[in-house]
């Protein structure tokens, strides 16, 4: 029997992080919520049955909009009636680095995004990095170095 | 100037905080866990419905086979009921040759089953039936009875022919008869040097019908000849 009580918990405690990432890997909130919610639901009916749940959104989650960028011909269709787009919180000073780091992550390949969100955002060492996506690491050192020259972001060595 | 690996992560985080609707999501995933297993369960199930058509089919073919095989007919479609089967290995002539004067065959014969036999093994068989049936009996009766004392040429080929005769009281005593030599015939009770006669049956054997033609198997010697060799060409 799947422990509903528990999956609520985790959702309620990672759900946020999730959300942040995928709005990072899709650089779209509407999108972020639909690639969450996707992540979670294969996450549920494998609820129980994985050790690190929290590892197995996360691979699913970068896999499945790496998945999603490459199958654009069964995925959502382009439409003529844009959607409310968000607007800024003026609340929120926003800062012009970030705003321009942002502009620039959209611009990376899927890949090269889902390499920099795991390892600057979610804090992921190089080889959880390649275990994520199922790469070999030195694809993940070669990919984020790439990402972060795209992004010209300063390299501390 | 180009912003340091710290300030990247900072600028990943800002931002962060939105909830996620937990039981949208919950609600969401039991939706689609429960789909799943309906599905699962569907072409769980018409993989059986399959499995269970297949073997229904297959069954109903093999009892069709089966039917086929038990009610086939004989070999010249005449009753299979009626002409008895061919013994395995070709039998031996009847011992009591010399002194035997009875009939070889009874005289209301309806069917003979003539079976051909090579050595041991049966190598052919043909029902001879009806009016073919009583002629033949007939013209082997009417052979002469073997004389007592007579002597046989030492020619003899592993031919052998069985002739299992049926009557309306069922089946009668089998003819044997030994192609080559005089073509010594007996069914124990009576005998007869039916050479030519044992050559036309084998040659009909061939063509399907009784007739002449001579056999090919080396000659029939008549049974008033003597000969130690080849027959006479």
């Amino acid at each position: 029997m799947r422990d509903e009580t528990a999956f609520r918990d985790f959702v309620q405690a990672k759900g946020p992080a999730l959300l942040h990432a995928a709005r990072l890997l899709t650089g779209d909130h509407q999108r972020a919520e639909d690639l969450v919610q996707s992540a979670l639901t294969k996450l549920y009916v494998r609820w129980g049955r994985t050790r690190e749940p929290m590892a197995y959104a996360r691979r699913v989650l970068v896999s499945t909009h790496i998945d999603a960028t490459r199958r654009r011909w069964w995925g959502e269709r382009p439409t003529a009636a844009v959607p409310d787009q968000p607007t800024p919180d003026p609340a929120l000073p926003a800062s012009e680095d970030r705003d321009e780091l942002r502009r620039m992550l959209r611009e990376l390949t899927p890949l090269e995004r889902a390499v920099v969100v795991l390892r600057y955002y979610c804090d992921l060492t190089e080889k959880d990095t390649a275990a994520s996506l199922r790469i070999p690491v030195g694809t993940v050192k070669s990919t984020a170095a790439r990402a972060l020259a795209r992004l010209r972001v300063e390299v501390m060595s | 100037m180009s912003p340091s690996e710290s300030e990247l992560r900072a600028s990943l985080h800002a931002g962060e905080g939105d909830q996620v609707d937990v039981d949208a999501v919950l609600a969401q995933a039991r939706s689609t866990s429960r789909d799943r297993r309906r599905n699962r369960l569907a072409i769980g199930g018409a993989v059986v419905a399959v499995l269970a058509v297949a073997g229904v089919i297959t069954g109903v073919q093999l009892n069709n086979d089966d039917h086929k095989q038990t009610g086939a007919p004989g070999p010249s479609g005449s009753p299979a009921q009626m002409v008895p089967s061919c013994p395995g290995s070709a039998p031996i002539v009847p011992q009591s040759y010399a002194q035997a004067t009875g009939p070889l065959f009874p005289a209301d014969v309806t069917a003979i089953k003539v079976c051909l036999y090579n050595a041991e093994r049966l190598t052919k068989s043909k029902d001879v039936t009806g009016p073919a049936a009583a002629s033949y009996a007939k013209r082997f009766n009417d052979l002469p009875v073997v004389a007592k004392g007579q002597v046989c040429p030492l020619f003899v080929t592993p031919y052998t022919i069985a002739m299992l005769p049926v009557t309306p009281n069922g089946p009668a005593p089998t003819v044997v008869g030994k192609i080559g030599g005089c073509g010594q015939t007996s069914n124990g009770t009576g005998a007869r040097n039916a050479g030519d006669l044992l050559g036309e049956l084998e040659t009909g054997m061939g063509v399907g019908s009784p007739g002449g033609g001579s056999t090919s198997h080396g000659p029939i010697v008549p049974s008033h000849s003597v000969s130690f060799g080849p027959g006479p060409s």
